[in-house]
């Protein structure tokens, strides 16, 4: 920084700090304030972000997957992988789903539940993802909808059946075995609160 | 307002006309105090922003290479785990754990030829929580017909049922979802069974009794029984796809014991174990022998061997049972042995595994092995050496007479070999069976000193099986564990040996007598003929017959043609003469499983035309149908055993268990945003204002 310039800037910072002589404190709580404010915009900001451009290096590497019918990561340091494609052709949404329901996947994409199944075997799939960021259409999704989903082993097609709002602290969910797709979210939609219980299941079966 | 900020500036300008005056030089030592609190905001938001994102960025990377390092550490595969092992499924992350292993208890029975070994391992949910489910792999002897199965949960005892695999499969899977607590026993390896227990309860005992059948060897004077203890980690070429469940925190086993109740048949010479210290009581015909070191755990085999008397060495025996309208036996001739060598010329490859299995003490027992081998060559006869990790490199390009000199090359490129890099074994194999390496008029030997470490079994089986031609190969395995189901395998589709080398004092004993089968010819062409007809025979083809090895075969002959005194002719070729030997044996020897041997030899034929390209559906449905009749575990049938009648909360708890939890539902950005945003315009607000 050479000298006239930190000497312009010193100038309005003096003139502000002329009046507040007063409370030399009083800056210090702008200062921290702001700093503060930006920190929550930033770390929002970059949660959306990181959601979203996530989406495109899954797309790439769901491609690789479905040419070579091998794992890939979407990048080199990840620990999981996309294990299909999930079409909402009623929303027109399209959306790549990771291996493994952790904090840190769904923060990348809808995500699928280990211990529960694939498309195609007789016991339930769960999917769930954030309603803020990659299911934040779910709400939107009506009963009888067809949910496409794509898979190493092929195409399958679900149909919505059931749609309800459930308590996490007072209901889990319930593997079956059959073919269906569960998928869930946080409830409600739209909230400025978040980390509540209530959860949002969409349940389809295989048609 | 207007007049105030006017002011401001004039004092500010004063100020530093003032500041100039004084100090024109100093102003880099006033700089930062006239700034003081009055610090340019703009400076400090970028600073602070950068300084935001560098940390969030550090705290991510963190994170990230964190939990990988952690995933990488415990990533176990089943080729890893040593002996029984059960492993619970963790379900929030994909994980096996493992439960706590109590006890493994052997007990063995030994009849002449035929050893009856029931394995039970007892495990110990030491978990508040169910235990949804858990994978159990464990090693199993060479040449083992498993057919039952056992599980006990507390008082309750269940038995296992014998189904096709994917039957199997339906009914364990739908008792699990019950909240039934289940067990399913497959075989995953021939050598590797795989057991899954579904429904654990929290402080819940759980044992599994495995109980398999066995025909001892009995070559080179003495019979022997070994119970494998570990599973030798196997290597598998990247290429080849072999997918493996994930393990977590696998840990060896606490106590162990092992009974062995021998009632040989024949007085005893000799009895000792190999490996282990041993206690033995003499109880008339009868040999009570235990473990004696119970903590004790050790990667050896556990190897009972026995000598019989001299004068009472075995010519022929004959053990039977009948079942279902039919006689089955067990057949042991020895054959005439000639001991004069052979006059054909030979040439002899020897092909060296240096991969990162055999690491240390392996491998400078393979070099001993090799160099003796080395040494004993004269120089009539020609010889090559093949060394292979990942690649494989031979010392000449075709084989070369071993004169000194040659000799003495082969020394210093053995004495070179050091160990690293995967096991891959075809290259080498491929080498040693082209036509560079083989001599027309000469008696073509391929020694192969491996541990067997390899995933890719079938492959190299189909491999060795169609190119061997006229040359034999002879496996020599070093190590305490080897994978003995592959070894004896390839040796047999390559009409050879198997030879075992457990430890350093064993290394010149053993390899003298390789050396003296590999210098005699061998019996070929040899054959049974019975007296009576209609019997099916197994293996159908009697394998070439090396010295001091013995026939075995066992049969299945309807009842009312079986005669009391069993007659047969057994014949073969040995060097290009005839030979020929009739047989009448006098005692028939009454006894149990002989059925379930004929029927697992049975199936063990029809799985090598299967790996061999034998039509699938055919050979599929004649081994589903002999092996759900006699009981046993093949490549398609699978043990099943579920607890039918658990108390009804008992499934309800166990259900319960089985729910997923909701995963968190929202990133929450829209609070902090908002937050974030309001605390800004404030700030700006505020400042604006004063």
């Amino acid at each position: 920084m050479n000298y006239s310039h930190s000497q312009n800037f010193a100038f309005g910072a003096k003139a502000a700090h002329h009046k507040s002589r007063k409370k030399p404190w009083f800056k210090f709580i702008l200062v921290t304030l702001f700093v503060v404010g930006s920190w929550q915009v930033g770390s929002s900001v970059y949660l959306l972000v990181k959601a979203h451009l996530a989406q495109y290096l899954i797309a790439d590497a769901w491609q690789a997957t479905l040419e070579d019918g091998e794992q890939h990561k979407p990048w080199s340091w990840a620990d999981t992988y996309p294990v299909a494609k999930l079409n909402f052709p009623t929303l027109q949404e399209t959306t790549y789903v990771l291996e493994g329901a952790s904090g840190r996947n769904m923060a990348f994409g809808p995500a699928r539940t280990v211990s529960s199944g694939m498309p195609g075997d007789s016991i339930s799939t769960v999917i769930s993802a954030h309603n803020d960021s990659h299911f934040n259409f779910l709400g939107h999704l009506k009963l009888n909808a067809v949910i496409d989903i794509e898979t190493l082993k092929g195409e399958f097609s679900y149909e919505v059946r059931d749609i309800r709002v459930i308590d996490s602290k007072q209901q889990q969910v319930v593997i079956n075995q059959q073919d269906e797709l569960i998928l869930t979210t946080c409830y409600p939609f739209n909230a400025l609160q978040t980390g509540g219980s209530m959860r949002y299941q969409v349940t389809a079966i295989r048609i | 307002m207007k007049s105030e900020k006017r002011k401001s500036i004039r004092w500010e300008l004063e100020q530093l006309a003032q500041k100039t005056a004084k100090h024109p030089v100093d102003k880099s030592k006033k700089a930062p105090k006239y700034h003081k609190l009055g610090l340019n905001w703009k400076d400090v938001v970028i600073f602070s922003l950068a300084l935001f994102y560098t940390t969030l960025y550090h705290i991510n990377v963190k994170a990230e290479t964190l939990t990988e390092s952690v995933q990488n550490a415990t990533t176990v595969d089943f080729d890893d785990i040593s002996s029984g092992m059960l492993m619970a499924f963790n379900k929030s992350n994909g994980e096996y754990r493992n439960l706590q292993l109590i006890k493994t208890d052997y007990e063995v029975d030994v009849f002449g030829l035929l050893a009856t070994i029931k394995l039970k391992q007892t495990f110990y949910n030491s978990h508040d929580d169910w235990i949804t489910e858990a994978v159990y792999a464990f090693p199993m002897a060479d040449k083992s017909a498993v057919y039952a199965l056992k599980m006990t949960i507390g008082d309750r005892v269940i038995e296992g049922e014998i189904h096709e695999k994917k039957q199997a499969e339906k009914i364990y899977q739908q008792a699990k979802a019950d909240g039934l607590t289940a067990t399913m026993v497959k075989q995953y390896r021939p050598n590797i069974f795989t057991s899954d227990i579904a429904n654990i309860g929290p402080q819940e005992q759980v044992s599994v009794e495995i109980t398999y059948q066995l025909s001892l060897p009995y070559e080179h004077m003495f019979y022997e029984l070994r119970l494998p203890m570990a599973i030798k980690s196997r290597y598998v070429p990247p290429a080849t796809d072999v997918q493996l469940p994930e393990t977590f925190g696998v840990s060896e086993h606490n106590h162990r014991s092992i009974e062995v109740k021998l009632e040989a048949g024949f007085e005893l010479e000799a009895l000792r174990s190999l490996h282990h210290n041993v206690d033995i009581k003499q109880d008339f015909g009868r040999h009570l022998v235990s473990l004696k070191d119970q903590q004790l755990y050790d990667h050896n085999d556990f190897v009972l061997r026995w000598y019989p008397r001299l004068e009472q060495t075995p010519k022929a025996a004959y053990f039977s049972e009948q079942k279902n309208g039919y006689e089955y036996s067990l057949l042991m001739v020895m054959p005439p042995q000639d001991t004069v060598k052979t006059t054909q010329p030979r040439n002899m490859t020897f092909i060296m595994d240096t991969s990162g299995s055999m690491h240390g003490k392996a491998l400078t027992q393979s070099k001993d092995a090799l160099l003796f081998a080395l040494s004993e060559l004269d120089k009539n006869t020609y010889f090559n050496v093949i060394d292979f990790d990942s690649t494989a490199k031979a010392l000449f390009p075709a084989t070369l007479p071993a004169t000194p000199d040659n000799i003495n090359k082969a020394l210093d490129f053995v004495d070179g070999f050091s160990s690293n890099g995967g096991t891959n074994m075809a290259p080498a194999l491929q080498i040693a069976m082209q036509r560079e390496n083989l001599r027309s008029g000469y008696l073509n030997q391929i020694i192969f000193m491996t541990d067997g470490s390899v995933g890719n079994e079938a492959m190299i089986f189909d491999q060795i099986a169609q190119d061997i031609g006229d040359a034999r190969l002879f496996t020599i395995a070093i190590g305490p564990a080897p994978n003995n189901y592959f070894m004896s395998k390839a040796a047999m589709f390559g009409r050879g040996t198997y030879t075992h080398i457990a430890s350093l004092d064993h290394v010149n004993e053993s390899m003298s007598q390789l050396f003296a089968q590999l210098a005699r010819p061998a019996l070929t062409d040899v054959a049974v003929n019975w007296s009576t007809t209609d019997v099916v025979q197994s293996p159908s083809v009697i394998p070439d017959l090396y010295m001091n090895q013995p026939l075995v075969i066992t049969s299945k002959t309807p009842i009312r043609k079986a005669q009391d005194r069993p007659e047969f002719v057994v014949s073969g070729l040995n060097q290009h003469k005839s030979w020929s030997e009739s047989l009448q044996l006098n005692g028939d020897r009454r006894t149990s499983g002989i059925a379930r041997l004929w029927a697992r030899n049975k199936v063990e034929e029809m799985t090598d035309d299967l790996m061999l390209g034998g039509d699938h559906e055919l050979l599929k449905a004649d081994i589903i149908e002999l092996a759900l009749k006699h009981h046993l575990i093949t490549d398609f049938t699978a043990l099943v055993a579920v607890d039918r009648n658990p108390d009804a909360s008992r499934m309800a708890r166990a259900k319960a268990a089985q729910q997923v939890p909701f995963p968190q539902g929202s990133l929450g950005w829209r609070w902090n945003l908002l937050i974030g945003l309001l605390m800004m315009i404030c700030t700006l607000l505020i400042h604006r204002r004063v």
